[in-house]
């Protein structure tokens, strides 16, 4: 479990997180969302020990992320933005590093490299980008870690390589794996994270489950205009209207209408999923 | 799991921190090594075209690219092994693969002060030996010619103080060359961009600063003459001495390395 109490970062005078609290539970996969800036990558290097906490404090089954002891880092796996082109084919670097996370296991990440369509025999620094991208993700499963960080997994990856990373999420990871998503492509990812988390500016506008959004708000895809809505937004295929869900009526939610909702309606939000 | 040092863990970790650094410098290294043979192959060639007939390079001209190409290797080799720590994509990985810090430590100083270096060593020496055993024109090979360094025995004797076996003998400055590894291995894991430049810069700006101090005392040194300077306890110590400080040296370098590494933030 992670516990993050009253968590504060700032890089010099500019202040990114400032007392946060939350908890992380246990077999999850958590959506990340916020705008440019406000701390998702700070977030997830947090904590995963890439940096020090100004304030505050990060517990994650009793260890300091920052100490990057051998036996932590072994349970988590990072996989930034930006991945390094190595001159290895895939497979050599699949072989040599996932020695060290215990639970590592090659057959399934030339498994997933063939969900990918990837050739573990093609040398890393000779890859677009969206395949080396394929590659860390499908080294970042394969160490069956318990806690896995992924910062905007989904950039750089085409159409169809998005499809297959949604089902290497669901198929190749463990149930009691908590996994942490960091995302501005919504839409990729839509339909796997739960709870969902919305940072601001120093703050923590939403932390809910999906049931517990859908119980507290309902997402109207009728055409008919309704002027209680917190959010609407004529689409394509119709109209997405969000408002209070006072008759208790069930709907699929819209992330992107959500994270509209939410920053339309800051003080709204958070008083209505305040626990 | 042993979160200090794990023996097996190490060496498994070692392999591959070898695996990866040849993958990053192997190239270079590579051409580093063969650098006696390129200049061989150039100055038969040059004195082929000159008609002077086949000549190899010369014993003098052989150990000046041997100690350039060590001096770049010196230069080069920490910063393109390990320089990728302080860079956000790869540093990162460095950084979260579960291997202690003491184990990534002591695989980087065996690499990038032991290993590489005496790979080097023993290849470029060999090729060299191979070479003049094929060409005789090249005179006596590298190796052999160490023993022609007994020459400098004589002017070190005339100082006294039996020092000149010590300053002939290359063994002696391990400790040196390993000093120089470290100042880079240490700029290359400080410096963002820029690493080599950067390093040596600040290198000229330590000799200046420490020039200005210590000029003061080999100046009341040098008023009591060189025969006082040759029988003081400083000059009849004198490889003791330095061997001490090298390895004070060493020891000051591997603890900024450490700190260094320890509080690296991506």
């Amino acid at each position: 479990m992670i516990k993050i109490n009253n968590l504060g970062f700032n890089y010099g005078e500019k202040v990114v997180l400032n007392n946060i609290t939350m908890t992380l539970k246990d077999g999850r996969i958590y959506g990340l969302l916020g705008e440019n800036g406000v701390g998702k990558t700070t977030l997830l290097t947090l904590l995963c020990g890439l940096k020090n906490v100004k304030t505050g404090s990060i517990d994650i089954d009793g260890y300091n992320p920052y100490k990057r002891l051998p036996s932590f880092l072994a349970n988590q796996f990072y996989l930034s933005d930006e991945v390094a082109e190595v001159n290895m084919t895939a497979s050599d670097y699949a072989a040599s590093y996932g020695k060290f996370w215990h639970k590592f296991d090659i057959g399934k990440f030339h498994e997933l490299m063939s969900v990918f369509e990837n050739d573990p025999s093609w040398k890393m620094n000779r890859m677009s980008f969206g395949q080396l991208k394929k590659t860390y993700i499908s080294f970042a499963l394969s160490c069956n870690t318990k806690y896995l960080f992924m910062d905007e997994p989904t950039n750089g990856l085409d159409i169809p390589s998005k499809a297959q990373f949604r089902k290497a999420i669901t198929r190749y990871t463990s149930e009691d794996s908590t996994i942490l998503i960091s995302t501005h492509q919504v839409r990729d990812l839509e339909n796997i994270i739960d709870p969902i988390i919305i940072l601001d500016k120093q703050d923590v506008l939403l932390d809910a489950t999906v049931e517990e959004i859908s119980d507290k708000l309902f997402f109207d895809y009728s055409s008919e205009r309704k002027p209680e809505a917190l959010y609407s937004e004529m689409t394509p295929g119709g109209n997405i209207q969000v408002y209070l869900n006072s008759e208790k009526k069930e709907s699929k939610i819209n992330t992107e209408a959500l994270f509209n909702a939410v920053h339309a309606h800051k003080d709204l939000i958070k008083s209505l999923f305040r626990k | 799991m042993n979160d200090i040092f794990n023996f097996k863990r190490f060496g498994k970790y070692l392999l591959t921190d070898i695996k990866s650094c040849f993958a990053a410098y192997g190239i270079s290294f590579l051409t580093i090594i063969l650098s006696g043979l390129i200049i061989y192959a150039v100055s038969v060639i040059y004195s082929l075209i000159l008609g002077n007939g086949w000549h190899g390079s010369g014993l003098v001209l052989r150990w000046i690219i041997a100690t350039i190409s060590f001096l770049v290797l010196t230069i080069t080799c920490p910063s393109r092994c390990y320089g990728r720590i302080t860079e956000k994509r790869a540093g990162s990985s460095w950084l979260m693969t579960p291997v202690s810090i003491y184990e990534k430590l002591l695989s980087m100083f065996l690499i990038t002060c032991i290993f590489i270096p005496a790979v080097f060593l023993l290849a470029y020496s060999g090729i060299d030996f191979l070479i003049c055993m094929a060409d005789t024109t090249c005179g006596e090979p590298l190796v052999s010619s160490l023993r022609d360094l007994e020459f400098l025995k004589d002017g070190l004797d005339e100082l006294g103080a039996g020092i000149a076996g010590k300053a002939v003998n290359p063994l002696h400055y391990i400790d040196d060359m390993i000093d120089g590894i470290l100042v880079f291995l240490l700029g290359a894991l400080v410096f963002g961009k820029g690493k080599i430049s950067k390093t040596i810069l600040s290198m000229i700006a330590f000799s200046i600063i420490s020039g200005i101090v210590f000029t003061p005392i080999a100046l009341n040194f040098a008023e009591y003459g060189p025969a006082m300077f040759t029988d003081s306890f400083l000059f009849r110590n004198l490889f003791i001495i330095d061997t001490i400080s090298d390895i004070t040296v060493m020891a000051v370098l591997i603890v900024l390395i450490f700190f260094r590494t320890k509080t690296i933030k991506h």
